[in-house]
Formats: C-alpha cells, sequence, structure tokens
C-alpha cells in the first residue's frame, strides 16, 4: 500500500479523469451531453490551463474536479482518491471574487477556516501573511467595497489558498478584469504560484493568457465538450513580462490557435 | 459610495463650515417667505401665524410643561409600535423564507393587505380596542410590518449562486450557511428598512391619535386645532418632525456603526 502511494507521487498524479461524462437533461426531457469522454492527467505541482469557447465543458470539468457536481459516467481522482465532495485539498478561485461585503478583507481570507472550524492565530497569521503575498497586506481591515476588481479577485486567491490546499481550482479569474490588469495578475499569479508549489487547473478563453501560464495547455472543443489537443509550454521559468514578445511564445499561441480554428473548420464542414 | 462619503465628510474644516452654511439657506429663505407671507396679509392671520408666534408657541408648550406629557405617550406608543412591527416581520419573513409551502399559500393575502391603505381600518381599530394604547400599536405595527417582512423575505433569500457553490465547496452546514451567509445578507436588506418601519410606525401613532384618545400629539393637534390656537399646531407639527428626523438619525447612525450598511 504505502509502496503504492509512493510510485503515485513520483509518476506525479495529482488530477487524473476517467472517461468523465456530464450529461444534462433539457427542459423537453432530452438528454444533452455537456462534457466527455475526458481523460485528463494533470500532474501534482504542474500549471495546467484549460482554454476553449464558451460551451466547452471546461467550467464544467472544473466543477467536476471541485465535487461540486458529480459525473454522469466516469471516474475523478485526486492524489489517487476518488473525487466525490468538496474537498479541503482544493481552493477554489471563481470568476468573480465572490466576497462577503459585510466582512473584512483578512475576515473573508479567513472564512474557509472557520466554516471548517479550525480558525486559531496560526491561521490568522497565515492569512495575514497571505494577504502580504498578493500585495494587499495594507488593506487588511478595509471592506471589499473599498477595493478594485483586480485588487478583490487577489483577496479571493488569498482566500483559496489560506487552507493551505494541494490544488487551486481557478476558473476564469480574471476574465472581467482589462487587459492591462489581467497581464499584471498573470505575471502575480505565476509568482505566488512559485512560491506555493501547489497544482493549478485554470480555466480560460484567452490563449495568450494560457499558454503564458502553464506547463501544459488543454484545449477544448465544444458539441459536446471534448478536449482535442494537449499542448506542451516549454518556455523557460520564471516567466516575466518580456516573456509576452518572445517568438518562442507567439509560436506556443500559433499553435494552440490552429487546434482551435482546425477543431471549428472541421465543425462546419461536418 | 465614494462621493456619498466626501459629502458627508468634507476634507477641510472650511468645505464642512461651507458644506453647512448651504444648508441652512434654504431654511432661512422658507423662514422669510413666510414672514414676508405673514406681513403683506396674503393669508389670514388665522391660518398662518408668524414664525414668531410659532415660536412663542413651542416656547411654551416646551417651557410650560404641557406637551412633554403628549410626547411621552406618542413616543412610548411608536416604539412599542416598531418593535412589535419589526420583530414579528423579522419572524414572518423568516418563516416565508424558508417554508416555501407557507410563503406559496400566505403570500398573496401578505402582498393585498400591504397594497390596501392600512391606516383606513383605524376606526374599526378604535371601536375594538378601545381608546388606549392598543390601536395605535396596533397600527404602527401595522405600518412598520411590511416593509421589514419584504425585505427579510428578499435578504434571506437573495443569495446568488456564486455564494452558494462558494459555502458549498467550503463545505458549511446549513447552519454555517445561515450565520456567515444569509443571516447577515438578510441584515444588510433589513436595515434600510427600520428607518420605514420607524417612520411608518410614528405615521400610524399619530392617526391613531387623530381617531380617538385622550393623550399623545395627534390627540394634542385636535384639540389645538378646535381651538383654534393655530401657532400651536405648528409648534406641534414642528415638534413631530423633529421626533422624525431624530429616529430616522439614530437609525442611520446605528447602520452605519454595525458593518451591514456594505451591500454588494
Amino acid at each position: 500500500m504505502d509502496t503504492a502511494l509512493a510510485s503515485n507521487k513520483k509518476a506525479g498524479l495529482g488530477i487524473e479523469s476517467k472517461s468523465l461524462k456530464k450529461d444534462y437533461v433539457g427542459r423537453n426531457g432530452q438528454v444533452i451531453s455537456a462534457v466527455g469522454p475526458l481523460d485528463y492527467a494533470i500532474r501534482e505541482g504542474e500549471f495546467f490551463s484549460i482554454v476553449g469557447p464558451s460551451g466547452c465543458g471546461k467550467s464544467t470539468f472544473l466543477r467536476l474536479v471541485a465535487g461540486l457536481i458529480r459525473p454522469t459516467e466516469g471516474q475523478i481522482f485526486l492524489d489517487g482518491r476518488e473525487i466525490i465532495e468538496p474537498s479541503d485539498q482544493v481552493g477554489i478561485v471563481f470568476q468573480r471574487p465572490v466576497l462577503l461585503p459585510w466582512e473584512t478583507v483578512l475576515n473573508n481570507v479567513t472564512l474557509p477556516l472557520r466554516i471548517a472550524k479550525r480558525l486559531d492565530a496560526e491561521g490568522v497569521d497565515r492569512a495575514r501573511s497571505l494577504l502580504d503575498m498578493v500585495g494587499l497586506s495594507h488593506f487588511a481591515n478595509n471592506y471589499p467595497s473599498e477595493l478594485s476588481g483586480g485588487m478583490q479577485q487577489r483577496v479571493s486567491i488569498a482566500r483559496a489558498l489560506v487552507k493551505n490546499p494541494s490544488v487551486v481550482l481557478m476558473d476564469e479569474p480574471f476574465g472581467a478584469l482589462d487587459e492591462f490588469t489581467r497581464e499584471s495578475m498573470n505575471e502575480e499569479l505565476l509568482r505566488i504560484w512559485m512560491l506555493q508549489k501547489s497544482t493549478i487547473l485554470f480555466i480560460t478563453h484567452s490563449i495568450s493568457e494560457a499558454v503564458f501560464m502553464s506547463d501544459r495547455v488543454g484545449v477544448m472543443t465544444s458539441g459536446p465538450g471534448r478536449l482535442l489537443d494537449i499542448v506542451t509550454v516549454d518556455l523557460p521559468r520564471p516567466r516575466s513580462h518580456e516573456e509576452r514578445t518572445s517568438d518562442d511564445y507567439y509560436n506556443y499561441v500559433r499553435v494552440v490557435r490552429s487546434v482551435l480554428d482546425n477543431a471549428s473548420q472541421a465543425g462546419r464542414e461536418k | 459610495m465614494s462621493s456619498h462619503a466626501s459629502l458627508r465628510r468634507p476634507s477641510d474644516s472650511r468645505g464642512a463650515l461651507r458644506s453647512a452654511g448651504l444648508k441652512i439657506v434654504p431654511g432661512l429663505l422658507i423662514l422669510a417667505l413666510w414672514q414676508g407671507m405673514y406681513s403683506l396679509n396674503i393669508f389670514s392671520h388665522l391660518v398662518l401665524p408668524s414664525p414668531g408666534e410659532v415660536g412663542h408657541a413651542i416656547f411654551v408648550g416646551l417651557w410650560g410643561g404641557i406637551w412633554w406629557r403628549h410626547v411621552a405617550v406618542t413616543l412610548e406608543e411608536t416604539i412599542i409600535a416598531f418593535l412589535l412591527g419589526t420583530v414579528t416581520a423579522l419572524l414572518i419573513g423568516a418563516i416565508f423564507a424558508f417554508f416555501k409551502p407557507i410563503r406559496d399559500a400566505f403570500l398573496p393575502y401578505v402582498i393585498a393587505i400591504q397594497n390596501f391603505p392600512k391606516i383606513a381600518i383605524a376606526p374599526l381599530l378604535v371601536t375594538w380596542l378601545g381608546y388606549g394604547l392598543a390601536p395605535k400599536v396596533v397600527i404602527g405595527a401595522l405600518l412598520a410590518f411590511f416593509p421589514v417582512l419584504v425585505n427579510t423575505i428578499a435578504g434571506l433569500q437573495e443569495v446568488s449562486d456564486d455564494e452558494i457553490e462558494l459555502f458549498r465547496s467550503l463545505r458549511a452546514n446549513v447552519i454555517q450557511e445561515f450565520l456567515y451567509l444569509r443571516a447577515p445578507n438578510a441584515l444588510t436588506y433589513i436595515f434600510p428598512a427600520f428607518t420605514l418601519a420607524a417612520v411608518g410606525s410614528l405615521l400610524g401613532v399619530i392617526v391613531g391619535e387623530f381617531v380617538g384618545s385622550r393623550a399623545g400629539l395627534g390627540y394634542l393637534i385636535l384639540q389645538q386645532t378646535f381651538a383654534g390656537d393655530i401657532a400651536a399646531t405648528y409648534g406641534t407639527l414642528f415638534v413631530l418632525a423633529v421626533i422624525g428626523v431624530t429616529i430616522f438619525t439614530l437609525l442611520s447612525l446605528l447602520e452605519r456603526r454595525t458593518k451591514f450598511s456594505r451591500r454588494k
């Protein structure tokens, strides 16, 4: 048993899905296939992005990993254990910051600890150091409404990390931000990830964002949602702002785009 | 939010003085206009006394001590009506929010009563309950009840899917979801309703006093009008205005002292 676990660790087993399918029952009773079958193997400590158009099932996949919904068929594993409900090992950053407006920034960050009934002095210290890490240590006692959209999303990142999760799921976290803020948030997230070393599953509809951030990019398409290809981004780390203008970076952007374009062309010909 | 804050708290004392000065100007204009109309005999002095006469009436009423008894009665009735109306509304609102069958059954009736001019039942209530405190408290409580009820239901229910999903992902149980999400969210809706409820209960109490009573500011106004003491009527109305503004200010301050003035 021990050896099996150890070998799993060595193999870098993070998130794994096997023939994962999710169907919805539509208004007229017909079964609509939302996504799948999906076979993902996301390695431990990896920065993995999923890019694709709306309706490709990328958010559905994230919610399956989060344990917020159950698959219709197939299985999904976290560190070799099947996911059947939300886990303490997983932190989530949603599209919107979803902060409680009546709580201070610090209390928003410690909320997961309070709900888990293990808020202590150590937890508060951890929340403070996370706020420091996202550059908001001076705003601990402010209320969310006093913060900009980008700052609010940084608070929600700190909240997602407060339980020290092994996996962080991010569902288009910077989609609502303007391009300049988004780019600086990208760079900041990479810096935080280098410090935390957790597995990140990052959902986005921006090809350039996916390439800049990731070790690998899963490219998905819609109708029904399925995985087209996985592009390995072999750019050096740490990646700085200058990387955004490098030829290598643009080549990877082109590769991901061509996978998507080929799929939509094939769809039209069908 | 920020523009409000800067209106309330001007950055320098000169600005504060200027904004205070600006607020006094309309009041002075009204007083001047009033005095002008009085001096020019535009209206009969029986209908429109001079500002000085009204000031004198207030002084006599308060300094002489005759009015205080009525102020106390009206305040007592208003406070009881407010508490009765809001507490009932909070309880029933919570029941409606959490038990859908009950809500579905009763809400149409509640809406029907809400749109009914409730002060119209004042004479009936006086016939039932007599000339004492009870009918005033009931009308006042009725007027306080509805704004709080509606906002309690809305505040407990209008929690976004995102927030529910966040709490599910944190594995919060039903009680935690209530304590950390639904109840505080409801309070951000309920606090503004408290000011409406307070104004409503004062209004209901005064109407109740008009219809039948032996004390209270509503009773006092009727007596003064019947006696032709119009200056005293104006003075009593001014006292009522001060009471209304004071209640409103106290509740606003209370709201701002809590963290529940912060909405999305």
